[in-house]
């Protein structure tokens, strides 16, 4: 196959995914939170993964 | 019998935490309550096992035709991300109860390096011939993630009793003395070697 060709796919191939993505997560934050779950972050105290969305100290920046 | 002799390996001889040391941020950290270990546990195996199929497909039916096996990584990371925001949706749209409890983990799980690890692991090819087909991948990625969840568990029924042991020194408390016990684990696990 074509280099060029085939370089144009992989850029094909990642624009699709990180649309895929965008689309999900776009989709996820309109969805609404079912009653009883609206602040399920509040009842975590925090553990030793800081990079997750829910820990505390995400909400100081 | 081959597939279970996978399974039991995947579970006890080569445990990806005991043997890779992956995923020991979620180990430690939610590992302190049972109840929390056990709802991340199943939200693991959920995701590692459908993210492993959906990795293996893309891999094995688009990347590697198209000779762009290079951006598995990059791929892989864009769709377990992907997964885990779809089952997000789904659960607070349609399982609301399910959403309640296993929620707030999922999106631990995207910084899961087990997620990934699987999904890499099962797309391996030696000598042009894939290292996996579907149903052995499938019997890998399931157990590899319940040998995870396992661990996860037993180790948070240890980790309540340390926390309550009042006879742990001070310099050792929290994750001093976890890694400590993970060692002994790993050593412990060890015995299950040439079982197979």
């Amino acid at each position: 196959m074509d280099e060029v060709l085939r370089i144009l796919l992989a850029v094909l191939v990642f624009s699709v995914l990180v649309a895929l993505y965008i689309g999900t997560y776009l989709l996820n934050k309109k969805t609404k939170k079912p009653a009883g779950c609206e602040d399920l972050t509040a009842s975590c105290t925090g553990c030793a993964v800081t990079s997750c969305g829910h820990h505390p100290s995400e909400g100081d920046q | 019998m081959e597939y279970l002799l996978l399974g039991i390996s995947a579970i006890l001889i080569n445990n990806i935490i005991l043997t890779r040391f992956l995923g020991i941020c979620p180990l430690l950290g939610v590992s302190r309550k049972n109840s929390s270990a056990i709802g991340m546990g199943l939200a693991v195996i959920f995701v590692v096992t459908m993210s492993a199929i959906l990795s293996y497909s893309l891999f094995m039916y688009v990347l590697n035709p198209l000779g762009i096996g290079y951006l598995r990584l990059v791929s892989f990371i864009l769709i377990i991300a992907s997964f885990v925001q779809f089952v997000e949706m789904f659960l607070k749209r349609y399982v609301p109860g399910l959403y309640k409890s296993l929620g707030i983990y999922l999106p631990l799980i995207t910084t899961n390096c087990v997620v990934l690890a699987v999904s890499l692991d099962v797309v391996g090819i030696t000598g042009g011939v894939a290292d996996y087909n579907f149903l052995s991948m499938l019997i890998y990625s399931f157990f590899t993630a319940v040998g995870y969840a396992f661990i996860l568990v037993v180790f948070s029924y240890i980790q309540e009793r340390l926390i309550t042991d009042r006879n742990t020194p001070k310099s050792f408390k929290g994750s001093g003395v976890a890694l400590i016990t993970l060692g002994l684990l790993v050593m412990a696990f060890m015995g299950f070697k040439g079982m197979i």
